[in-house]
């Protein structure tokens, strides 16, 4: 511990027991230099801290927010921050990451972690300013949504300018599916973060900070934050995506990313939507109520619309409409109305509530409702019909404060399956026990990546793809490009890079090394910690076996949860240009054994071998392993 | 960002010492740009560096 501070960072872990009220810090080199920051810090803190004994909602689950290393300078895309926990779905590795202006808040309040541990008496915030943390009573901010929440607490604080990452009533009322919500409109959504917030009783971080970043060599740091720029000018997306954010490039005329089934139809029977149905969503659709595109801490580029339903029944306003968005509350439901869509889109966030999950045990309501294994008096006289916007935005509110059937679903679609039975178990959609939005039969990296995860069923993990159906169509070469995608990955969640931008870094080659290579040149330059691609993609490879040997031990998962959800390998596509696309069980089971093999795990059961976690400098990884029984004979 | 890293003869980052904000209401949306006195057109830049960096061209120079 201890020894000069180091550059690029905020220079403090903030630890918080909510249980006792004691605060208290150390120094972030402690960890730094091995792990970086964000979610590789996090992922090494989870692992050794943790007792698998404990079930996420015990007082004892930890709750780390970490922001990116560099976040807080002028690297672009420098703005995640992740947040790591026991899944409350699966007791595994939770990990949630959301965007905003909150990460680069806190490093300049001068603090790059903050490790939460306990369970506050009553609810309280987290208050944190220039090196000062205090805990603060809120009994005031019970019941008030996310946007409430930010509004109150930057009044009452008297500045406009603190951040706020919060949860709204969906985690006060425990709900599997919330999310914590940051700025607003930044969901760090899965894993069920939002209702172990709401366990420990902890309705808000509120930051503010003045401090200053150091940088270690300024001349070097700008030389690569111009060629990163130069990058960004250059691909060719730029342009588009600024003047539409992401989703308003995605229209009818190229219908590619609707086609590639990343948008499940009706509960994932389908993956192909009726363009005439696209049409009045698309985000030419969707155009005439963008007002502005906005973006995150240090963006080059912006993806985020300002949107505004101007009158009748779904007025509202409000940041965001995603790429996901249009699968949570239109194809899934199949539903067409823009305006509906945006409301549901925004009162989720109000709620607190992350779009991904809700959408999913909703939509495996409304398949219920279709079998009539649900009925009307299920659901409060709520007809689920597909298409039913209106029961959609219902369903959310019932959702969020466990309301009649709203309490089944609020366990998540596993277990509010495995209650109602019936055979609704077949076409409830989770990975490792998470509720999975993605649609994966016609991309078999995009598969791959997400089902293998450590945090499983999150698009932002692992997962590869591309819109050229040569190449996402064949399973050639897949689990050699989920294994460099996870490494990078986990490289993206450690400084803090908005994953959607990594193309565009590196998008001359369509390769991760290219962007690796810069992110070690400009990460090395702020801090002075010494790296390459090569090291960088090491270390981003120990990152994702500490998150495997957690779930190892604490969920004590086996080659049986790299499986996707039964409907995936049982039916296929039933319409569209990949009608007759599926997963193939036989050639999953190759891909397993050539993924294992590519990272030294145990082909049988998947664990670890203590060889795999010693070449990785992760020896006490493979002793605590070896301690419960998990290494493999 | 730019700004604070000219006023610190290119060794920081940090917002509060920057010449310039940009501030965004989250009930409307609208984002507001102001300057103090305290920028200096960055006199010893080959340009102002906020000119430079502004990836929205949201800045330029008048004469
Ligand atoms: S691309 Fe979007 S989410 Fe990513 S940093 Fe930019 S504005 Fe934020």
């Amino acid at each position: 511990m201890g020894g000069t501070r180091l550059c690029g960072y905020g220079g403090k872990i903030l630890r918080v027991n909510l249980s006792t009220g004691k605060i208290s810090t150390q120094p972030t080199e402690k960890y730094a230099r091995r792990f970086i920051g964000g979610r590789g810090i996090n992922a090494w803190i989870m692992f050794d801290e943790m007792s698998p004994e404990v079930h996420p909602l015990d007082p004892e689950n930890l709750l780390i927010y970490g922001a990116g290393a560099l976040l807080g300078t002028m690297a672009p895309f420098a703005c995640r921050v992740s947040i790591e926990t026991k899944n409350a779905f699966n007791g595994g590795v939770g990990s949630a990451n959301c965007g905003g202006h909150f990460g680069s808040e806190l490093k300049f309040a001068g603090f790059d972690n903050v490790v939460i541990y306990g369970r506050a008496e009553n609810l309280v915030y987290l208050w944190i300013h220039d090196d000062e943390a205090e805990l603060r009573d809120a009994s005031s901010l019970w019941g008030k949504t996310t946007w409430e929440t930010e509004r109150t607490l930057r009044s009452d604080l008297g500045d406009e300018g603190i951040r706020v990452s919060c949860i709204g009533p969906a985690g006060e009322n425990l709900v599997r599916s919330a999310c914590i919500m940051t700025d607003r409109a930044k969901a760090a959504g899965g894993s069920g973060v939002g209702q172990i917030m709401g366990s420990k009783r902890l309705k808000a971080l509120a930051v503010r900070g003045s401090k200053p970043i150091e940088i270690a060599k300024p001349e070097e740091f700008m030389e690569a934050v111009d060629e990163a720029r130069r990058r960004v000018e250059r691909a060719p997306d730029t342009a588009a995506y600024r003047a539409a954010g992401y989703y308003g490039v995605e229209s009818v005329s190229d219908g590619k990313p609707w086609e590639a089934g990343f948008r499940p139809v009706r509960n994932g029977q389908d993956d192909y939507w009726d363009p005439e149905k696209i049409r009045k969503v698309s985000g030419e659709a969707m155009a005439r109520y963008r007002k502005r595109i906005l973006a995150c801490f240090g963006c080059p580029v912006g993806c985020m619309p300002w949107m505004e339903v101007e009158d009748g029944p779904y007025k509202i306003r409000g940041e965001g409409w995603w790429n996901n968005s249009s699968n949570s509350y239109c194809t899934r439901v199949d539903c067409v109305n823009p305006e509906a869509a945006l409301k549901c889109h925004l009162l989720a966030n109000q709620l607190g509530l992350d779009g991904d999950n809700a959408a999913v045990v909703i939509a495996w309501a409304f398949e219920c409702y279709e079998r009539g294994l649900l009925t009307k008096k299920d659901t409060d006289g709520l007809e689920l019909t597909w298409g039913n916007h209106d029961a959609v935005l219902a369903m959310l509110e019932k959702l969020a404060y466990r309301e009649g059937i709203g309490d089944l679903l609020a366990e998540g679609v596993k277990r509010a399956s495995e209650r109602l039975g019936k055979g609704s178990e077949a076409f409830a959609l989770h990975i490792k026990g998470q509720d999975t939005l993605d649609g994966i039969r016609i991309s078999k990296g995009w598969a791959f990546g997400i089902v293998t995860a450590p945090c499983a069923g999150r698009h932002l993990r692992g997962a590869v793809h591309s819109l050229h159906p040569e190449e996402f169509l064949s399973y050639e070469g897949v689990p050699r490009r989920v294994f460099l995608q996870e490494q990078f990955k986990a490289i993206l969640d450690m400084t803090g890079i908005c994953l959607y931008n990594h193309g565009i870094l590196s998008w001359e080659t369509r390769y991760e090394k290219t962007a690796a290579e810069l992110l070690a040149r400009i990460t090395s330059s702020a801090t002075d910690i010494d790296l390459s691609a090569e090291k960088f993609m090491r270390i981003g490879r120990q990152v994702h076996n500490l998150e495997k040997a957690f779930n190892t031990l604490h969920a004590g998962f086996t080659r049986r949860d790299d499986y996707p959800p039964q409907r995936y390998w049982n039916e296929p596509v039933k319409s569209g240009p990949y009608r007759g696309e599926r997963l193939d069980h036989e050639t999953w089971e190759r891909m397993l054994d050539e993924y294992y093999e590519l990272h030294g795990w145990d082909r049988q059961t998947s664990w670890q071998t203590r060889e795999c976690l010693e070449r990785l400098n992760l020896r006490q990884v493979a002793d605590k392993l070896d301690r419960f029984g998990k290494l493999p004979s | 960002m730019a700004c604070s890293f000219h006023h610190s003869e290119h060794r920081f980052f940090s917002p509060a010492l920057s010449s310039t904000r940009v501030s965004r209401d989250n009930d409307t949306g609208e984002i507001t740009m102001s300057i103090d006195s305290t920028c200096d057109a960055c006199s010893n830049e080959s340009a102002p560096l906020c000119v430079r960096y502004c990836a929205y061209g949201a800045r330029s120079v008048v004469k």
